[in-house]
């Protein structure tokens, strides 16, 4: 594992993003390296939603290379980014609200095993996919909202089924969209334990944005900082939190 | 329970000739065709969340085909009909590749663009449809089963014939909404945007569940020229494309048997109605406003519900 750990799995060249004339990304380079927790910080309007939608496929960047384990995604629609185990979750709740939570983690499993396109057999035959999907509500604690409808969960637990979702895809990286976003604080802290759990359980590499600096600094091992659609700096937690440049442009008196 | 339901519904409508008269046998027949185009589109709209109004484009490609085909001397309904569905297939294939790219409402009006195409060609090109006069089946359509010949002039023969059919459509119907593919349609319509960001091909699946459709339409319109004897433009016009949409959103969407409720209640309604005046679309128009009010979900999907309800509350 040790040595897994030091290669790169997300490497980022001199990527540009503009809405029209409004420049959001201009020109970030950054790698991760695989396992662990890596996190993305910057301040409202720094650019992490959009940094994430151009990795993940949903609008091609306008200028600039993203290698997943060496392979060039650039300009991939996002099903083909997720067939290579890229996955991501949303700051605003994504899920299929008025589904089962069984039936939502079941999705992406039928298309993870390429049975899209199985038209005349009975889903309840495929019993490895229930089995699989029992596995997933168990490890999230879930098991016991099964076959309740989605729409009627607490607003913590449908966050849940969401990386749930992401989960089931078998990914190799998630891209975590401000996962405890509109949480209570005991809500943040079951998610913030899970998403530990799960990253020592599993290979997955975490690579999260936040707003919360205490989750930020409590959960990752590397954090990167965004600033006016710029990389301002990286390092360890403990650099971050001494960097004064960081402390300028983001978090003020607050550390 | 359920299953006793259906198989007593079933035992129902193969009793019905039987016990009718000729008039609601042939109004029978109109619901099962109906209902069945209505089921048909509603795996569109109901399961995959897509508008289309250019599905009576397929309806009418059925229609025609079995009326062409007729016209020139074929006898084989079961040629016919492998070649209705053929045609009609090849034309959701097209028609839905160049329009699954749009959502919604840039969905519903370039299917409907597509629909009224197929209308002007089948209103305009009079040589080989019959212009507005529409097509009248010249030759009586001859069912050959087994050696043995039955005519589906007489409405009992034709009834049997259709629900045959409808009920193997509503098979592969029921079969597909129970598939992995099913659900991935309902994820569609509920999260097209999860559902892409989950590993699926939103294009793709898309043109799947409109050529599915689509060609089912087909199945529907080469029943309903046997059952009025003709083809006409009427079917292909984008207004006949608003009569699934009524009875799907009348049953339940929602609800698998929904549209087919809907059908029923359509032409229930219109046969009530116009004992006392002809002008009844006034009328179901009136009525459909607090029955779209009591029954938010459809008819059946409410009852259903609400049945559901009942249960888990004793239980």
């Amino acid at each position: 594992m040790t040595t897994q750990k030091k290669d790169t799995i997300l490497k980022v060249d001199n990527i540009h993003h503009s809405y029209g004339k409004f420049k959001v990304l201009n020109g970030i380079s950054l790698e991760v390296k695989r396992g662990g927790i890596t996190a993305l910080i910057g301040p409202n309007g720094a650019g992490k939603t959009t940094f994430y939608n151009v990795i993940s496929g949903k609008f091609p960047p306008t200028r600039g290379k993203i290698y997943f384990n060496n392979i060039d995604i650039t300009g991939f629609p996002p099903h083909k980014i997720v067939k290579l185990k890229l996955l991501r979750s949303f700051q605003i709740t994504n899920i299929f609200p008025e589904l089962t939570v069984e039936e939502n983690i079941l999705i992406p499993l039928i298309l993870k095993r390429g049975k899209c396109y199985s038209f005349f057999k009975d889903l309840k035959k495929y019993k490895e996919f229930y089995i699989e999907a029992e596995n997933i509500m168990n490890n999230l604690g879930l098991i016991e909202f099964k076959n309740r409808t989605v729409s009627e969960l607490a607003y913590g637990d449908k966050r849940l089924v969401e990386i749930g979702i992401t989960f089931a895809s078998d990914p190799e990286m998630i891209l975590l969209d401000e996962p405890t976003a509109g949480m209570n604080p005991a809500e943040t802290e079951r998610t913030v334990n899970l998403i530990k759990d799960l990253s020592e359980k599993s290979n997955v590499t975490f690579f999260i944005t936040e707003h919360d600096m205490n989750v930020v600094f409590s959960v990752s091992e590397y954090i990167f900082v965004l600033h006016q659609g710029s990389l301002l700096a990286q390092g360890t937690p403990e650099e971050i939190k001494n960097n004064q440049e960081v402390k300028e442009a983001y978090l003020g008196g607050s550390v | 329970m359920k299953k006793v339901f259906i198989f007593l519904l079933i035992l129902f409508f193969l009793f019905l000739p039987k016990i009718s008269s000729e008039y609601w046998t042939f109004i029978a027949i109109e619901v099962l065709i109906m209902g069945f185009f209505a089921m048909s589109f509603n795996l569109l709209m109901g399961y995959s969340g897509l508008l289309s109004f250019g599905h009576a484009g397929f309806f009418g490609v059925g229609a025609y085909t079995t009326a062409i085909l007729l016209q020139h001397g074929f006898n084989s309904l079961f040629l016919i009909l492998l070649i209705a569905i053929i045609v009609s297939l090849i034309c959701s294939v097209v028609i839905g590749y160049l329009s699954v790219r749009q959502d919604e409402i840039y969905f519903a009006m370039i299917t409907l663009g597509f629909g009224m195409m197929l209308y002007t060609i089948a209103h305009n090109w009079t040589d080989f449809t019959g212009g507005s006069d529409g097509l009248p089946l010249m030759n009586e359509p001859i069912l050959n089963l087994f050696g043995k010949k039955i005519s589906l002039i007489s409405p009992e023969n034709l009834y049997f014939f259709t629900f045959v059919i409808v009920f193997i459509g509503i098979l592969i119907l029921w079969k597909i909404i129970n598939s992995p593919f099913g659900l991935i349609l309902k994820g569609m319509r509920e999260n097209k945007n999860r559902l892409n960001f989950s590993g699926g091909n939103i294009s793709s699946i898309r043109l799947f569940a409109f050529t599915i459709s689509g060609t089912l339409s087909g199945v529907a319109g080469f029943l309903f020229c046997l059952f009025s004897s003709m083809a006409t433009p009427d079917f292909l016009h984008w207004s006949f494309s608003a009569k699934p949409v009524i009875m799907s959103i009348l049953g339940g969407a929602w609800n698998f048997y929904g549209p087919m409720v809907g059908a029923a209640i359509f032409f229930a309604l219109e046969q009530f109605i116009k004992m006392y005046t002809d002008n009844w679309m006034i009328f179901l128009g009136i009525l459909l406003i607090p029955i779209t009010i009591l029954f938010p979900k459809g008819v059946l999907g409410t009852i259903y519900d609400y049945a559901k309800k009942r249960y888990n509350s004793k239980s």
